[in-house]
């Protein structure tokens, strides 16, 4: 009925679509991996590795494959029910973009790179990182030939969230048998220091909750989880949620016990400084992305300053242009009249370059900076106010604080709030459990 | 003459961004003033009022605290709904799929089961699930609160539909129905109560709301006000009256210009029943008497509960009712509001507009161009009728591409219908055979959002009246303001420039209503108020859709009067408290909390002198490379498990404390080299940079610069704080391996696998260069 | 918060949507059967007869119509209008497609697409019928619902859990919060809705440098259909570089303007109003380039003066030229809007050339002169009186009147009268 639907036939289907489908994420594998080396400087045994890992998985379907075979012999229409199966295989293989990047993840873990989700979860955010749209890097003959079903799995169409990844490691980790193979162990020295930086905190912060782990844990790195469903709840288990629940518990305690040190005013300050009172620094750019990504409404396009907004342009131009496929079901006396239509709107480049942008990875160093002189003047401009200290105000400014932590981290580790949120309460029922043996 | 614009009929003008219709051409015009516009259209950009210049206060009072908490359901979003089923959302579509091959399966080849003969089976029985028709009586005495806490919040929401009724999780978004019978909960405007009309007094300005655990107390108060300081006290002292079942609309009636008087009633629809409160009296010390008409519950109207009312602008005592699945009903009012005194319905003029093909609740009822006309609405149509000379006509069905949202009359003459797509002006002019359109403009807001609704607010404008309509919703908290303009004798009804969108600061969860007044009213004179003054100052008043709470704003185009208008409480901190979190301290922390910092202090101990500091560091480097020759013997045999392939360098040999950072890393650096041959490999020092920092840092020297320079702001102890992290952090991330076991173990991994994933496997070697066509990028052209 | 500019969907969405017209299709289906026992019982109700009776004379008729428009559809007659409504994710349209839609369309194949509003206005009072005065009962509406709910079964116990949701809420007459039939959750549609958002936002503060980036950025982006945001280019055009306003719009009629017939049922998704054309409906983007040009025309005339050469006046010349070849075929020669217009542009023309009128004129060059006005008084008339036979345009007609005879008096000036400027 529909007319533009291109000649059929090429499209390949069962257990052959099946063998192309782990042909081609083993493909989009190789170009992560590839990336991770040439942009993020990983060493090149690191293909090694997820090659290995891989190995594993397939290992995995191989034996899945051997179980599910005596059980179907009666079917009476073979060619029917064997293209039933195949879909069902692949289903089960549950392989998807999220898998992909859980492989390399858990490649890094091995090799002990000090590489958390939030990398990823940034890198994805920006388009930088091959995941969203990565079929566009597939060779065109097997995208022609691929299903549909097959094909939307590795469409990467939407960003993870809500602790997905956490989740799917744990799937992936059970599936490779990665604890018995693999080094599975998570180092927190590394995600502590991450921490501390993102909450633009002074380093006795990172020195405290590594304190706090070695004192009160029964491990000073935690090993990735093996579970084989996508289920599994006890959030605080998560190896670096419980590494988070340790640095929010330590900084809420070291900023309640020491009120010399931390005045009232200078908690204040920690909670304006990603909305100043009057003048808010900039979000960067990868900021701006990873907080899109994690949620649903665009609300705060309205809080935009016109600085971040002209980033965000930049970006659009410069980054998600580029990757968007070009439609091959345009016609081409379509494609002369859209020709014409961008020749009517040029992309003036006066009006969004003007604004220098500061999107480039390098100056990282730079804006962390930034963010901490930020904090230094909000502290001073508002040391001089003498506020009574009042036990109940200086509580609700903690909790204040924490609770824009929480939200800073749930957007940045791709996590929800609640889960942040069970995971600490549990770690500090677990502290004061421990701190009560160990008397 | 001007007033009759050139128009198609029955489409009226048709605008939106950008989008011109028909105009008048104005030739003489230019001889007289050469100034103004040549053209006479639907669409007028010149305003009086600046709308762009639009503000909403950011500080806001608070009016009625009902201090119930409910959980938030910001960011926790379908959490469960992920983990719950295996990459729920993820495969999603993926699953989708899969249903629908199961689906077509099933058509094609059906399930049937040989029943034999002598099978006996029960009747099935059901239980009746019918929730539309279980009433709410669940008012709470207000000492008593021995209710469990999640019951009286979920009632609180009222119109929330509680997920768990639907079987489905608690806060997952895209899982949260909401009746749409509900309408205004909040209200303001203006009452003449009988003794006032005695007495020649000018009108009173009211505010009326819902509020009470369950929402179902009225209270009605005086909006008589100075400053939000003195609002707040009023409406504290507002009267109040319990209703016994959770309310779900308050309207004012608006009398017709004819009548020249203002109402002393209000109208209150409630799960159960209809109730109307006459405003008896208001006193001098402005306290409000009522009294009440005894309920019209609806069972006495049909089987449906009630959707929506309206009182007859032509006469005082007849109303309409219209319930959830279309049933509609005129009645009277009793002549005085003494018990044994009810509401009747009129028999003879009931009527249905059911519709099996239209399944929401909303339904809208409102009295059209005369006495006797009516307009009927659902979703998808609107009906006009004349319930004397008994006949109905279908002027809008609206199946396919909009849907009704709202309607609101504004006055004898004109109507606002909002849809999905646009906001049209009806006239209902006496004069004309039926109601018709006579301007649109298409909104372009979210053709999706169903929660669409808006509030009407007349404004004096240099000898014009400007017509703001404000649409809101649950899904955001912003106000799409769009203006219209009527001219001085109210014949002519134009588009005023293009919308402002105004952002309503403090709410996260969306608007369940609003309603906007002037706020100048206490020193008032209506006809010359504003005409003086390009200004607009309105007071905003704000129902959130899950605090439960009412807040007041103020919308001004006059900035300076936004910060001067009185002292503002700002309640925006309270605000905060979605996400609790418990800070009571755990039983012995302090003591281990002291603990832990006393073992921090250590790294804080001060430099040593180089010479023995390269002595120590000389005698490290022998003792790890011994450590790692051993290493070397190990790792001759193949390794069944690569767990322990990847030493850390701390663990081989105790890295002493208070190394200078520099030679450190050139000491290492030489031993990197001199294993080089033996093919091992080291984590460089970029290799851990890059990750942290984002930078190819290979001198450790330099990354502590870099963090120095962050942290030399913050805290006094940096230099040594920042050598101890960095050391912490290098130290915890140095490795090395030997890649040819990695080698070996592939060999073993390949060997278990079957013959296609081998094949897999074999290309992943293969140079892909030549696979991947190069991307051709068409789109930046 | 914004309506988005692309027509994707996804299979979720589409699921929600069958699941609901299956459910709307059953109720009422049974309520008809119902409706007919009971008619049979008692006496047909005057309404319900004729309502049915017409109602059905007339799908059947546009039953007819319709497959005579898919037979030329199919001849490949119209480009624009097939393809973007079945913009897809799909790479491939594999299975029931068809079955898919089929409940939709059996809903929509009882109403008319109408082409001229989002809605359906009916203001014929001929076409009045008594009230419908028996109500609906509570037993009669369970006695719907459970056969409805129980002939999908299968469909609903098979349902995803969030559609499974959302079919409980509506049949209950609740509402979902979210919009269920909003667009999917990708990262592609996260940013396309931040930048129609930012779009709305500039326009509204009236930024027009950064609004013109977010509209030129938007339309870069594959699968963004410029029909659903024309206007708000047109208008960044007409605020920063109006002479490009009208070369976009007159791009706009030239790509999208269709001289087939509107096929209902190809074309269910986007709303023709503000986006299409057809055989009978003038597109919007159409109207407005002449509305527009017109408009210009007329302000250029007032800024360059009165009484300069009639040159200056060679663009509504132009726009008049072209009015009257557009108006030699449909959809044009049937639009009483452009009949409206062309008529205007002849008034203009006739003012401008009454002012012009040299009163010092004498004998045959007078005689040319005035033939000139008295011509465009002429051409206004009949433009304005074929507007008025379609039917459905009202103008204040004695306003125009009294300009025209205005125009006419002007050329009664004599060579004494002094000239004021
Ligand atoms: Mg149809």
């Amino acid at each position: 009925q529909n007319l533009q639907r291109p000649a059929g036939g090429k499209k390949i289907y069962g257990s052959e679509a099946n063998i192309l489908f782990l042909k081609a994420f083993q493909l989009i594998l190789k170009q992560q991996s590839s990336w991770l080396i040439r942009e993020m400087n990983f060493p090149t045994e690191f293909d090694q590795i997820v090659k290995l890992i891989w190995m594993q998985y397939l290992k995995w379907i191989n034996e899945e494959e051997v179980r599910q075979e005596p059980s179907e012999s009666n079917s009476s229409d073979e060619e029917e029910s064997s293209a039933y199966n195949s879909r069902m295989a692949l289903g089960r293989f549950q392989l998807n973009m999220l898998s992909a990047v859980t492989i390399m993840y858990m490649a890094a873990v091995h090799l002990g790179l000090p590489v958390y989700t939030s990398d990823f979860v940034k890198w994805i955010a920006s388009a930088r990182f091959p995941y969203y749209k990565a079929i566009r890097k597939l060779p065109e003959t097997w995208r022609e030939k691929l299903p549909s079903s097959h094909l939307r799995l590795l469409e990467g169409e939407k960003p993870p969230n809500n602790g997905q990844i956490q989740a799917k490691i744990c799937q992936t980790c059970f599936r490779t048998k990665f604890l018995k193979v693999f080094n599975g162990k998570v180092i927190c020295e590394g995600l502590v220091l991450k921490l501390t930086m993102l909450a633009v905190l002074p380093p006795e912060f990172y020195f405290f909750t590594v304190g706090l782990i070695t004192n009160l844990d029964i491990k000073s790195y935690y090993n990735l989880i093996e579970y084989p469903f996508l289920k599994f709840r006890k959030y605080n288990l998560w190896p670096e949620l419980r590494t988070i629940g340790f640095f929010l518990l330590a900084t809420r305690w070291l900023l309640m016990s020491d009120k010399e040190t931390y005045p009232l005013q200078w908690i204040q300050s920690l909670s304006r400084r990603p909305h100043g009172t009057d003048t808010s620094r900039d979000a960067t750019i990868d900021e701006l992305l990873t907080g899109i990504s994690s949620k649903r409404e665009d609300g705060n396009v309205f809080e935009w300053s016109k600085g971040e907004t002209s980033q965000y342009l930049k970006w659009i131009e410069d980054s998600f242009l580029s990757i968007q496929p070009d439609d091959p079901k345009m016609k081409i006396d379509h494609r002369i009249a859209k020709r014409k239509l961008l020749k009517i709107f040029p992309i003036d480049s006066d009006t969004t370059t003007s604004v220098t942008i500061n999107a480039d990875q390098s100056n990282f160093v730079e804006q962390l900076q930034e963010k901490y002189l930020y904090f230094l003047s909000e502290v001073e401009s508002h040391w001089n106010e003498q506020i009574v200290e009042d036990e109940q105000q200086r509580l609700t400014s903690i909790m204040e604080f924490e609770k824009i932590l929480i939200k800073e981290i749930a957007i940045a580790f791709a996590l929800s709030m609640e889960q942040i949120v069970t995971a600490v309460q549990e770690i500090s029922k677990w502290c004061s459990a421990r701190s009560a043996t160990n008397q | 003459m001007e007033s009759e614009l050139p128009r198609k009929s029955p489409t009226g003008a048709q605008l939106g961004l950008g989008v011109r219709s028909a105009a008048l051409y104005v030739s003489e015009r230019q001889q007289s003033n050469g100034s103004e516009s040549k053209w006479l259209g639907a669409c007028d950009d010149q305003l009086a009022v600046d709308l762009s210049k639009l503000c909403v206060s950011n500080k806001r009072c608070i009016i009625n605290d009902r201090a119930t908490r409910t959980p938030s359901n910001d960011e926790i979003d379908d959490d469960d709904d992920i983990l719950s089923s295996d990459d729920e959302e993820m495969d999603e579509e993926a699953n989708e799929h899969w249903r629908e091959v199961l689906l077509s399966r099933l058509n094609w080849d059906r399930l049937s089961p040989v029943i034999p003969p002598n099978l006996q089976y029960f009747k099935d029985v059901e239980f009746d699930d019918e929730h539309m028709y279980d009433v709410k009586q669940n008012q709470v005495k207000s000492p008593l609160d021995f209710v469990p806490e999640n019951l009286i919040s979920d009632l609180t929401r009222s119109d929330l539909v509680s997920p768990t009724r639907n079987k489905g999780k608690p806060n997952a978004k895209g899982s949260i129905s909401y009746d749409p019978a509900v309408g205004s909960l909040l209200i303001t405007g203006a009452v003449q109560t009988i003794p006032d009309l005695r007495n020649n007094y000018n009108q009173h300005h009211i505010i009326a709301f819902s509020c009470g655990k369950t929402n179902s107390i009225l209270k009605i108060g005086l909006l008589e006000y100075t400053s939000p300081s003195s609002l707040t006290e009023q409406i504290r002292q507002a009267a109040s009256i319990q209703l016994g079942s959770t309310i779900k609309g308050i309207k004012l009636p608006e009398y017709s210009s004819m009548l020249d008087r203002r109402s002393d009633l209000i109208g209150v629809m409630t799960e159960s029943a209809l109730h109307v409160i006459k405003i008896e009296c208001i006193t001098s010390r402005m306290e409000i008497k009522t009294s009440v008409c005894e309920p019209l519950p609806f069972q006495d109207f049909s089987d449906f509960p009630f959707a929506d009312f309206a009182f007859n602008p032509w006469d005082l005592q007849q109303f309409a009712v219209i319930d959830v699945k279309g049933n509609f009903g005129i009645g009277r009012l009793p002549k005085s509001f003494k018990i044994g005194h009810k509401a009747r319905i009129l028999r003879e003029y009931g009527g249905s507009i059911f519709d099996p093909e239209e399944l929401s609740n909303w339904k809208k009822i409102e009295w059209s161009s005369s006495f006797s006309r009516l307009l009927v609405m659902d979703r998808s149509k609107m009906i006009e009728l004349d319930f004397r000379q008994d006949w109905q006509l279908e002027v809008i069905q609206s199946k396919t591409w909009s849907r009704l949202l709202d309607y609101q009359r504004l006055d004898d003459d004109y109507g606002i219908l909002l849809t999905s797509r646009e906001i049209i002006v009806i006239s209902t002019k006496q004069t004309s055979e039926h109601i018709s359109r006579e301007v649109s403009w298409k909104h372009d807001l979210d053709p999706n959002d169903s929660t669409l609704r808006f509030c009407i607010r007349k404004v004096n404008s240099g000898g014009k009246k400007l017509l703001l309509v404000s649409i809101f919703s649950r899904n955001h908290s912003f106000l799409y303001i769009h203006p219209f303009l009527m001219n001085g004798d109210e014949s002519l009804i134009q588009s005023a420039g293009s919308s402002t969108i105004l952002q309503i600061p403090h709410i996260k969860n969306g608007l369940r209503g609003i309603w906007l007044h002037d706020s100048t009213i206490n020193d008032l004179n209506e006809s010359q108020k504003l005409d003086i003054f390009q200004e607009v100052c309105l007071s905003l008043f704000v129902n959130e859709t899950d605090g439960g709470k009412l807040w007041h704003y103020i919308i001004s185009n006059d900035s300076t009067k936004l910060e001067n208008w009185g002292t503002y409480t700002d309640a925006s901190r309270t605000n905060l408290s979605d996400v609790e979190i418990d800070v009571l301290w755990p039983k012995h922390m302090h003591h281990k909390l002291d603990q832990i910092k006393k073992s921090i202090t250590f790294t804080k101990t001060d430099k040593e002198d180089t010479a023995a500091e390269d002595k120590l560091l000389q005698a490290y480097g022998y003792q790890l490379s011994e450590a790692i020759n051993e290493l070397l013997i190990d790792w001759n045999d193949p390794q069944e498990s690569l767990l322990g392939t990847q030493p850390l360098i701390k663990d081989l040999v105790e890295i002493p404390h208070d190394f200078n950072l520099k030679e450190f890393g050139s000491m290492l650096s030489q031993l990197f080299n001199h294993y080089h041959d033996q093919a091992l490999v080291f984590t460089k020092f970029d290799t851990i940079s890059s990750p942290i920092l984002y930078e190819k840092i290979e001198d450790l020297e330099m990354l502590y610069n870099k963090l120095l320079q962050c942290w030399d702001l913050v805290t006094p102890d940096s230099e040594i704080l920042t050598q101890g992290v960095i050391k912490h952090v290098i130290y915890s991330c140095l490795r090395l391996w030997k890649p040819s076991l990695y080698k070996a173990k592939e060999t073993q991994i390949f060997d278990s696998l079957s013959k296609p994933y081998r094949n897999i496997i074999g290309m992943w070697d293969d140079d892909d260069t030549d696979l991947i066509r190069p991307q051709t990028d068409t789109t930046s052209a | 918060m914004f309506e988005q500019p692309v027509a994707l969907t996804t299979r979720r969405l589409r699921n929600a949507k069958k699941l609901r017209y299956q459910y709307v299709n059953n109720l009422s289906a049974k309520f008809n059967r119902l409706e007919r026992i009971t008619n049979t019982n008692g006496l047909p109700t005057p309404e319900n007869s004729a309502a049915e009776s017409s109602e059905n004379e007339e799908a059947l008729q546009r039953k007819k119509k319709r497959i005579r428009r898919r037979l030329k559809s199919a001849a490949g007659e119209s480009y624009s209008d097939s393809e973007s409504d079945e913009v897809d994710n799909n790479h491939d349209n594999e299975v029931v497609e068809d079955e898919e839609e089929d409940q939709e369309r059996k809903f929509l194949n009882n109403y008319e697409l109408p082409q001229e509003s989002f809605e359906k206005w009916q203001d014929d009072p001929s076409k009045r019928v008594p009230i419908q005065r028996s109500k609906i009962s509570f037993t009669k509406y369970q006695r719907l619902r459970r056969h409805a709910k129980r002939k999908m079964n299968t469909s609903i116990d098979l349902a995803s859990k969030r559609n499974k949701i959302y079919m409980d809420t509506i049949s209950e007459g609740f509402e979902m919060v979210d919009p269920v039939d909003g667009k999917p959750d990708t990262f592609q549609m996260k940013h396309i809705s931040i930048l129609t958002t930012l779009l709305h936002l500039h326009v509204s503060r009236r930024e027009w440098d950064a609004a013109y980036t977010c509209f030129a950025l938007l339309i870069r982006v594959p699968k963004v259909d410029i029909r659903n945001i024309w206007g708000i280019g047109d208008l960044i055009l007409r605020e920063r570089e109006p002479i490009k306003s009208l070369e976009f719009l007159s791009w706009m009629s030239s790509v999208y303007s269709s001289r087939s017939a509107f096929a209902e049922d190809v074309n269910h998704r986007t709303p023709p109003v503000f986006t299409k054309g057809s055989k009978t409906h003038v597109p919007k983007f159409a109207t407005t380039w002449m509305w527009e040009s017109l408009i210009q025309c007329t302000k250029n005339s007032l800024e360059t003066g009165e009484l300069e050469q009639i040159e200056s006046n060679d663009g509504l010349q132009d726009l008049i030229e072209r009015i009257s070849e557009m108006v030699l075929a449909p959809p044009y020669m049937d639009a009483s809007e452009v009949w409206f217009i062309y008529g205007l542009c002849h008034l203009i023309k006739a003012d401008i050339l009454s002012n012009q009128f040299d009163g010092r004129l004498a004998g045959s060059a007078r005689d040319i002169a005035s033939n000139q006005v008295i011509q465009h008084i002429q051409r206004t008339k009949s433009c304005l009186q074929t507007c008025l036979s379609k039917g459905d345009f009202k103008y204040p007609k004695r306003y125009i009147e009294r300009q025209l005879e205005e125009f006419e008096k002007r050329l009664d000036r004599q060579e004494d009268t002094p000239d004021d400027s």
